[in-house]
């Protein structure tokens, strides 16, 4: 998937991605800053200042710049990760310029009115509380603590009430200054348009933001360290649990094996994981396993859905399958429909112009954005030894953590 | 877009697209949710979960592994209008996918082993449902909203209903869903066309005739009265979701409140968000939806709130409905609706499976697939009085109002 890219004086990446067959394009905004960046007394920062960037800026002030891109047939959001802040507005194609000038403005001259913080507020504490109403968040909260020990991997996106409830202007002032530096953003756009024109655009409202210093931040490598296995009693109806260790970092050559390994394990409906623990056992209503991408270390991460008496059989089955690839190995057969799938999902993801500019802006701010073509080069060479050895060298049992939710009423017949 | 016929009269609906090589293969049957009685609700559902677990001619293991050797994916879906299954897959092996997903409608083996465990795995579903603050107030409004009609439960049904639905009912009602009489095809994808009529006509023509569906006896729900109905909730935050009676997809009125909805809750500068979210700070989760259904519809209000709100929110709801009956909208936020609503419609259309959705659903409950893109033509003719008439006779209405109480005391 070729790009075009530029890089700015000031630093900033622009990936401009055409597309001629595409009616809607998509801007994509990549800003190097989330939950990892935040100290204990900051939890949640990364995510409010993700709301506030949309509560007015130099030029729309208030809600003008979500209803001028609205007007204009655009739809707006932003999301928050661990390791990165993301805006983006999907609009037809004859939008496009507009809505650039309007997210530029939003990055660079938010106002920041004490007024809307403190409206804000209100607005992000319900979000917490709806968040730890879902059970699966509350899971991959604990799951992310439990297999992160040194990392700031394992702080919280959505960040503490308490904290959210008395942060001052100041601290949030300073955050965003410290990280929405054009040095720390990636822009990439994709769709059907004229790059220089576009470029044009970029050139004078994304190019002209001044240079700033950006700060280092630490890099914590993560230890192998002992499985921690958590269960939590809760106001749920059937058992969740997300069992997973740790994998390679972003920048290790495993990470193109990762996702191939991963598929076989528990990726589809043929993988090892569905076909003994649902299919066979019927242990499980579901059961799913995915690597997960991350600059310091990636994680392996296994999501079952289950009737919790089968808990204990649940984790020492998906130890067995593991195991039982490390010792006997993968068919051929299983690594080529592996290969096939991974192939023909990547078919599928180059449909929407949010996926494509997704894609290539994450790449792009990760630092690796030779990835995807990589990527499937590499795929065609990964043969079943390479999977085996995958395993063998992130797999131990006695590392993989294991994060329950059960209903209350399980607590005594667990124990027992 | 074109369709064609097969030998059995089946209908096919093609979309040919010119972007990456992807396909998504569509059956569509208009036996669904809508069609059921309360003591089988959830036979849709099941019937096609089980359809896709094996064939006379293939184990659970070579249907799961023919599906993934050319990379494809297989799924089952249930609406409350319509039901079957789609098909994705790269545009080389459309041949094979046809004739994987033929065995599926023409020869699945419906075994007592595999209903038990579907059953066991839906009645976990409606569990999970009770541990999701959005779904148990939805599902609470739905039995009020629709008092012992179809769409009065979750498409899952309920846990008496799905204990209750034997062999013998499924296979009975596999027959009845999937016979030519109820069936269409719809195919998008950057494939050629005679590749697909005659790869259809070679294995879909064998599907057999049968009862053509029976529109349900849906007798239109009225309510003579508000109904409230309060909860005490498991969660942190409470909750109000708000519904009125509103038309059905057929009915002349049905665009002039879709546009009210995206005025009134659809988009991030409607009404409610402006408002609740913007200007009060009183929710995170705010906005409004209008289903289309076939039979009649509804239009409903969702606030995600602090316990100590609920009043001050209700109030504020009242008061923008009654502003919305009152006053005219103005052209321009008529316009900038229009807008929005086609922007939204060509996103959601970016992709093979969703065109195959969309097109599929249009020609199954008898709009015909080319209304599809005429529907932007009729957004367009609405008036901004034809959006005052409407709101004036939806909200003279009585609404029903589900509460969930936060568990958090004030």
């Amino acid at each position: 998937m070729r790009a075009k890219t530029v890089k700015y004086k000031n630093g900033l990446k622009l990936v401009l991605k055409n597309n001629k067959n595409n009616f809607i394009a998509s801007v994509v905004i990549f800003v190097k800053v989330g939950s990892v960046n935040e100290q204990f007394f900051q939890s949640g920062l990364s995510h409010f200042l993700e709301h506030l960037m949309f509560k007015g800026s130099k030029n729309y002030p208030g809600d003008l710049a979500c209803k001028n891109i609205e007007n204009m047939g655009g739809y707006i959001n932003a999301v928050t990760t661990k390791e990165y802040t993301m805006y983006y507005v999907n609009i037809q194609k004859n939008g496009m310029k507009k809505c650039i000038k309007i997210l530029a403005d939003i990055i660079q001259n938010p106002l920041f009115s004490k007024y809307e913080i403190d409206k804000e507020r209100k607005v992000v504490i319900e979000e917490i509380r709806r968040y730890f109403d879902n059970p699966v968040a509350v899971l991959y909260e604990k799951f992310y603590e439990s297999i992160y020990v040194k990392s700031t991997l394992k702080n919280s996106v959505i960040g503490k009430l308490q904290i959210i409830e008395n942060i001052s202007y100041k601290e949030i002032y300073n955050y965003y200054k410290m990280h929405y530096v054009p040095s720390n953003i990636v822009l990439s756009i994709s769709g059907d348009f004229n790059e220089l024109k576009i470029k044009k655009v970029v050139d004078e409202t994304f190019g002209k933001f001044p240079k700033r210093f950006l700060p280092t931040k630490p890099l914590f490598v993560e230890d192998v360290h002992n499985r921690k296995d958590v269960i939590d009693y809760g106001k749920v109806g059937i058992g969740y649990m997300l069992s997973g260790f740790l994998g390679p970092s972003l920048d290790e050559e495993d990470i193109y094996i990762a996702n191939l390994a991963v598929d076989i394990l528990g990726g589809g409906k043929s993988s090892r994981l569905y076909r003994s623990l649902y299919e066979e056992k019927h242990l499980v209503f579901s059961i799913v396993s995915f690597f997960v991408h991350k600059k310091e270390a990636g994680n392996i991460c296994i999501m079952s859905v289950f009737n919790p008496k089968n808990m204990m059989n649940i984790k020492n089955e998906i130890k067995n399958q593991i195991q039982n690839i490390i010792d006997i190995g993968v068919t051929k057969k299983e690594l080529d429909r592996a290969k096939l799938s991974i192939k023909t999902n990547l078919n599928f993801s180059f449909e929407t112009s949010i996926d494509v500019a997704e894609n290539i802006g994450y790449w792009h701010l990760m630092n690796n954005s030779n990835f995807m073509t990589k990527y499937i080069r590499k795929l065609n060479k990964i043969t079943t030894t390479d999977i085996k050895d995958f395993f063998e060298k992130y797999y131990l049992s006695k590392t993989i953590s294991n994060v329950a939710l059960l209903p209350k009423t399980f607590a005594s017949y667990v124990r027992k | 877009m074109e369709n064609f016929i097969l030998k059995n009269n089946v209908k096919i609906v093609f979309n040919k697209t010119s972007g990456a090589d992807v396909v998504a293969l569509r059956v569509v049957t208009s036996v669904s949710v809508v069609n059921e009685i309360l003591n089988n609700a959830g036979i849709s559902y099941i019937t096609s979960k089980l359809m896709i677990r094996s064939t006379k001619n293939r184990s659970n293991e070579i249907l799961i592994n023919d599906i993934e050797n050319i990379g494809a994916q297989l799924y089952a879906f249930t609406d409350y209008d319509i039901s079957g299954f789609c098909m994705t897959f790269t545009s080389e092996y459309f041949n094979k996918a046809v004739e994987i997903l033929s065995d599926v409608v023409l020869n699945p083996t419906l075994d007592d082993k595999n209903l038990f465990f579907e059953k066991q795995k839906v009645i976990a579903i409606l569990k999970s449902r009770k541990d999701n603050i959005g779904d148990v107030a939805y599902d609470e409004f739905i039995k009020l909203f629709y008092y012992k009609t179809p769409y009065a439960v979750p498409v899952f049904g309920t846990n008496i209903s799905v204990k209750k639905i034997s062999r013998e009912n499924v296979k009975h009602w596999y027959e009845y869903s999937y016979n030519s009489s109820n069936i269409l095809i719809s195919v998008s994808g950057n494939i050629n066309k005679n590749v697909v009529k005659k790869s259809l006509e070679k294995y879909f023509s064998l599907v057999p005739d049968g009862m053509k569906s029976k529109k349900s006896a849906f007798n239109n729900v009225q309510h003579y009265k508000p109904i409230k109905k309060e909860i005490d909730g498991k969660f942190d935050q409470s909750y109000i979701y708000m519904g009125f009676q509103a038309p059905s997809i057929f009915d002349l009125d049905f665009i002039p409140m879709k546009i009210a909805n995206t005025i009134l809750g659809g988009k991030m500068s409607s009404r409610l968000f402006i408002e609740l979210r913007e200007n009060f700070g009183l929710a995170y989760e705010v906005g409004s939806i209008y289903p289309p259904r076939v039979e009649g519809s509804y239009f409903a209000i969702y606030v995600g709130l602090d316990k100590k709100n609920i009043d001050l929110v209700l109030d504020k709801i009242y008061e923008i409905l009654k502003n919305f009956c009152v006053t005219e909208i103005s052209d321009r936020e008529l316009k900038d609706a229009k807008i929005y609503i086609k922007s939204l419609y060509a996103m959601e259309r970016q992709t093979v499976n969703k065109q195959s959705y969309y097109y599929g659903w249009r020609e199954i409950i008898g709009q015909g697939y080319e209304y599809d893109t005429e529907y932007l033509n009729d957004v367009n003719k609405i008036s901004t009085k034809d959006i005052l008439n409407i709101t004036n006779k939806i909200f003279s209405k009585y609404p029903v109002t589900i509460i969930i109480n936060s568990q958090i005391e004030d």
